[in-house]
Formats: structure tokens, C-alpha cells, sequence
């Protein structure tokens, strides 16, 4: 069981990383995410991967861990306006830091329901009804999260196309 | 305003999403700590059933039920679960008070089905000795329910049972749908005492950490589904401890007819006061700031209060006044004079006929909670 987990993991752990990241914003939170999801379905691993997909059991856990997580450790979380200087970085390396600091301010206005929509959405690509399903919550809830969110994203640079270089 | 995306804004979002995420650092254990992990939550399910001949005896004394409220599923009629569609928390029963559910709630025990848990509606009871007494809110918690559940069925090793009696703020009716579509009632109190025990499963969870736990997920849940509100400033203690209503703030949360705080807090400011013996008054002797969890915490513990008449010699203990704000924006300041029995002094808003009647004697847990988070947190 254990070298099947160890597999497990070492094919969809940087997967599931990014998709913390996005939940988290923070790189240490979202190892912290990852350990525990995964920590609380290694003893259903045998057992979820002989009936379906134990990455969408992971993931699951993963997103409601968050969810009941956020209010009670990560009330910490400010994104900032202002990057630290970085003397050596490239001009393609600020922009990227840019996107993500935009990334990170606009998903830090959402709530942990309506974050875990838009990531689930957005970002790993599900339906409405596989979002659902993730979360195990109801159509109508995810409906309601992502309206909201949607609401609240309206004017962040989240919902403009780029730029072109030559436009700037 | 639209709530959709064009198909612009769409590949917009993909695109910042996608570029935004750094790359996964390489963590060459993290398998093996998850595994770790994972061993420690078993090993703590299988000590603690070692001490399930304790747990027998302290069941027997809670008159404690559990049965199966399913009654439209034919798992629900037999006692026994069969494999059906997942069940929407829209098919849940009506209400934790309807007298359908309350005849029920004495029926045979059933043990819970081999099926994860979907759905948790948890229903506090904030009257005594009245029919609907059983608070019903319109949010059916389904966030890490399967693991919540999961764990309250492993046993428990800490059964250092405490009976709270005749206790109004602090019972609590579960309905606990599982995938399979059966449904099963739980009713007990916050005590320190087992909720349920069943002869062909271990299920030794107490009382408390149930009622802890609800309380805590209900209330995160009620937050998402009202508008967040900027807090207005910072926390203050109140001047005079026995009118603690004077620095109250209502925000959407008041509008919700289920309990004096239903909304987790996300802040809080914990005063105390020494009495003073010839004018009746408090002078205030210093304050701790408390995060979300501290406050959130005291704020579950003060529901757990009771009603009575206060029958007792003033004594040197302290006074406390809770400041508490929820993510509405509303702030409650709430005192518990443990000098004079504990006495709860707090201002809730009137919500039309159904008012949650307030606490108005604290309970042991939440005398020994304010006690312990000063204890705590106190720099001087």
C-alpha cells in the first residue's frame, strides 16, 4: 500500500500543490494544505482507489480542509500592494510577479467557498456539476459562490486580457 | 451588473490563474510524512477503544438516542442501509423540532451505515421544556462533513464524564445524512458524557466536542452566506461591565433567528474587572486581545449557559466582559460576573416572536474557558 501511495504522491503532489497555492496563497500553507488532505485519506487509500479516483477523494478533502481551516489559522493572510525590491530581477520576472500579486489580491477578496469555485472552476477545469461534487455541496451553492465571485472580481486585472508587449 | 463572464473574461481569468501559480517545490518526503500523519489519527482511534468498557458504563448513565429519521427510505425502514444516489441536503427532513422527528428520536437505535456522511444539520436548543425548543437554520453544513463524522465514530479516549443535568442552552439535535440516503437523528447535550453509544459499532464521542465541533462548522458556514462587513474599528472594553450593550453593533448576523451569536467571531477582546464591595461597580484591572479561534471558541462556550435564579454569596472571583465581532460586522459585549454565580449580563436584539432566550448563568465550561484564556494571554 504504501509504495502505491508514495506513487501517488509523487505523481500528483505538485498537482494538488497548485491548487493550494491558489486556495492559500502562500507557499508554506499550501504544503501545509496538501499534508494534511493527504494525511487524513491515507487510511482510506486502498479502499477509495479500488471504488474510483482517490486524487478526486484527495482533492475533495483538500478543498473542505480549507474551507474549515481558513477562520481559524489563516486569518494572517494580507496581501500587499507593494513587492519587496529585487535588485537582479529580469523584466519578464516582474511581470510575473505582477500577475501574481494581482492574483493574489483579487482572490483575497473572496470568500473560502467562493475562492474554492473559482479555483475548481478556472483553474482545474471542472464543471459546474464536478464542482459540486467536489465540494459536496449542491448546484445552487456553487452557483451562488460563483456569482458572488464574479461580482466581486469585476474590475481586477483577473477579468482583463493582457496587453500586448508592443501596446505598453 | 452581470454575474457571468464573457468568453474574454473567461480565457482572462484561465490565463492569470494558470501564470500566477509558482512552481511546487520538490518535497521528497512528502509522502512519507503524510503516511506518518495519517498513522497518528488510527493510532488514536485504537488506543482509545481500549477503554471501551469505561465508555459502556458512562453511556448508560446519558439517556442519550439515536435513530434513523429517513423515514421515506427504504434503509430507513429495515435498519439497514442499501446502495442509493447520494442524497442532496435539499431532501433532508423539514425540521430537527417537528414532532415527527421528536417521536422518532426514541425509536430503536440503529447503527450508522458503512457510507460517508454528506450532510450535518445541527439544530442548538435555546428554550426549555418547550416542543420546538430545537432552533432550525437554514444552512445544512456540508463542508468536511465525511471527515467530521469519520472521526466522532472512531472513539474517543477522554470520557471523564461531567452530567450538566437540567440544562437548557446547550442541547443540540443532529441529522447526519450519509451517501447512501439514510439519515440518522442524534440528540444530546454539551456535556462531558458520551452522545450516543451502539452495541454493534463504536461510536463514543462526547457531548461536548460534538456540540464544540457543530458549532464551530455552522457558524463559519453562516459567515459565507452573509455579506462580509469591514470592522469598524478597534475592540474596547466596556466602562461599566453590567451594561455592556452600550459598544454593540448590529450587523446582518442579528437578522438570523437561530441563537444569540450564531455567527463565528473572528476577533475578540476579553476584560477584566475586580468588584468593588461598597458601590456595587467593577474597576477594570486590564485586557487581552483574542484571534479568531479564542474568540470563536468563547463565543460556542457561552451558549452553553443556563437559566436560573442567582443564589449565592458575592465572592473575590473576577469579572469578565467578552467583545465579540463576526464577519457581519456585528459586536456583542457579553460579561459573566463570576463573583456573583457566575450571572451573564449581554443585550441581544428582539427578532420577532421566536427570540432565542439568552443564557443568563454561565456554564462551567465557559467559566473555565475565560478563566484559562486570561490565564493564558495575560502579559503582566
Amino acid at each position: 500500500m504504501q509504495e502505491s501511495f508514495d506513487a501517488f504522491v509523487a505523481a500528483r503532489g505538485s498537482s494538488l500543490w497548485r491548487s493550494a497555492w491558489l486556495l492559500t496563497g502562500d507557499s508554506g500553507l499550501a504544503e501545509d494544505l496538501v499534508q494534511t488532505a493527504l494525511a487524513k485519506a491515507w487510511p482510506r487509500f486502498e479502499k477509495v482507489s479500488k471504488r474510483g479516483s482517490f486524487e478526486a477523494y484527495v482533492r475533495r478533502t483538500m478543498f473542505t480542509t480549507y474551507a474549515t481551516w481558513w477562520r481559524r489559522k489563516w486569518r494572517g493572510e494580507q496581501p500587499t500592494q507593494t513587492l519587496p525590491d529585487r535588485e537582479t530581477a529580469e523584466p519578464h520576472e516582474s511581470q510575473s510577479a505582477a500577475i501574481r500579486l494581482d492574483v493574489q489580491t483579487a482572490l483575497a477578496t473572496l470568500s473560502p467557498g467562493q475562492r474554492a469555485v473559482v479555483v475548481l472552476r478556472y483553474f482545474d477545469d471542472l464543471t459546474e456539476t464536478e464542482t459540486a461534487n467536489q465540494l459536496g455541496c449542491s448546484l445552487g451553492t456553487v452557483k451562488t459562490h460563483h456569482a458572488r465571485a464574479i461580482r466581486a472580481l469585476r474590475g481586477s486585472p483577473l477579468l482583463q486580457m493582457t496587453e500586448p508587449e508592443d501596446a505598453r | 451588473m452581470t454575474d457571468q463572464l464573457d468568453p474574454q473574461e473567461e480565457q482572462a481569468l484561465r490565463e492569470r490563474l494558470t501564470s500566477s501559480v509558482p512552481e511546487a517545490p520538490h518535497s521528497a518526503n512528502r509522502a512519507s510524512r503524510a503516511a506518518t500523519l495519517g498513522r497518528t489519527r488510527q493510532r488514536r482511534a485504537v488506543v482509545a477503544a481500549g477503554l471501551a468498557p469505561l465508555a459502556v458504563t458512562v453511556a448508560v448513565l446519558v439517556p442519550m438516542s439515536l435513530s434513523d429519521v429517513g423515514s421515506d427510505s427504504p434503509a430507513a425502514d429495515s435498519g439497514t442501509t442499501t446502495s442509493v444516489a447520494p442524497t442532496d441536503p435539499g431532501d433532508t427532513p423539514d425540521s430537527c423540532s417537528s414532532e415527527a422527528d421528536l417521536s422518532q428520536a426514541s425509536s430503536a437505535r440503529l447503527p450508522f451505515p458503512d457510507k460517508p456522511a454528506t450532510w450535518l444539520r445541527f439544530c442548538p436548543k435555546m428554550a426549555l421544556d418547550e416542543a420546538d425548543a430545537f432552533r432550525n437554520p437554514d444552512v445544512t453544513l456540508t463542508e468536511d462533513v465525511e471527515n467530521l463524522v469519520a472521526d466522532w465514530i472512531a472513539p474517543q479516549a477522554s470520557l471523564n464524564c461531567s452530567p450538566t443535568g437540567n440544562v437548557y442552552g446547550d442541547a443540540f439535535r443532529l441529522h447526519i445524512g450519509f451517501q447512501d440516503g439514510s439519515v440518522r437523528s442524534l440528540t444530546g447535550n454539551a456535556s462531558d458524557c458520551l452522545v450516543a453509544r451502539l452495541a454493534e459499532q463504536e461510536l463514543a464521542v462526547t457531548g461536548r466536542q460534538v456540540f464544540l465541533q457543530s458549532m464551530t462548522a455552522l457558524g463559519q458556514q453562516l459567515s459565507e452566506t452573509l455579506p462580509a462587513v469591514a470592522p469598524a474599528g478597534p475592540l474596547e472594553c466596556p466602562p461599566q461591565p453590567y451594561e455592556p450593550g452600550q459598544t454593540d453593533v448590529n450587523g446582518p448576523s442579528t437578522t438570523l433567528d437561530l441563537m444569540p451569536l450564531p455567527v463565528s467571531a473572528t476577533r475578540g477582546l476579553l476584560c477584566r474587572y475586580a468588584t468593588v464591595a461598597d458601590d456595587g461597580g467593577a474597576r477594570f484591572l486590564g485586557s487581552v486581545e483574542l484571534d479568531a479561534g479564542q474568540a470563536d471558541a468563547l463565543r460556542v462556550a457561552y451558549h452553553t449557559g443556563s437559566t436560573g435564579m442567582v443564589d449565592c454569596a458575592r465572592s473575590s472571583d473576577p469579572v469578565y466582559s467578552l467583545v465579540l465581532e463576526d464577519t457581519t460586522g456585528t459586536r456583542r459585549t457579553i460579561t459573566a460576573d463570576l463573583s456573583m454565580c457566575g450571572t451573564i449580563y449581554s443585550v441581544v436584539p428582539t427578532r420577532g416572536d421566536r427570540v432565542p432566550e439568552v443564557p443568563n448563568l454561565a456554564s462551567e465550561w465557559f467559566r473555565e474557558l475565560l478563566e484559562s484564556t486570561w490565564a493564558d494571554l495575560r502579559t503582566d
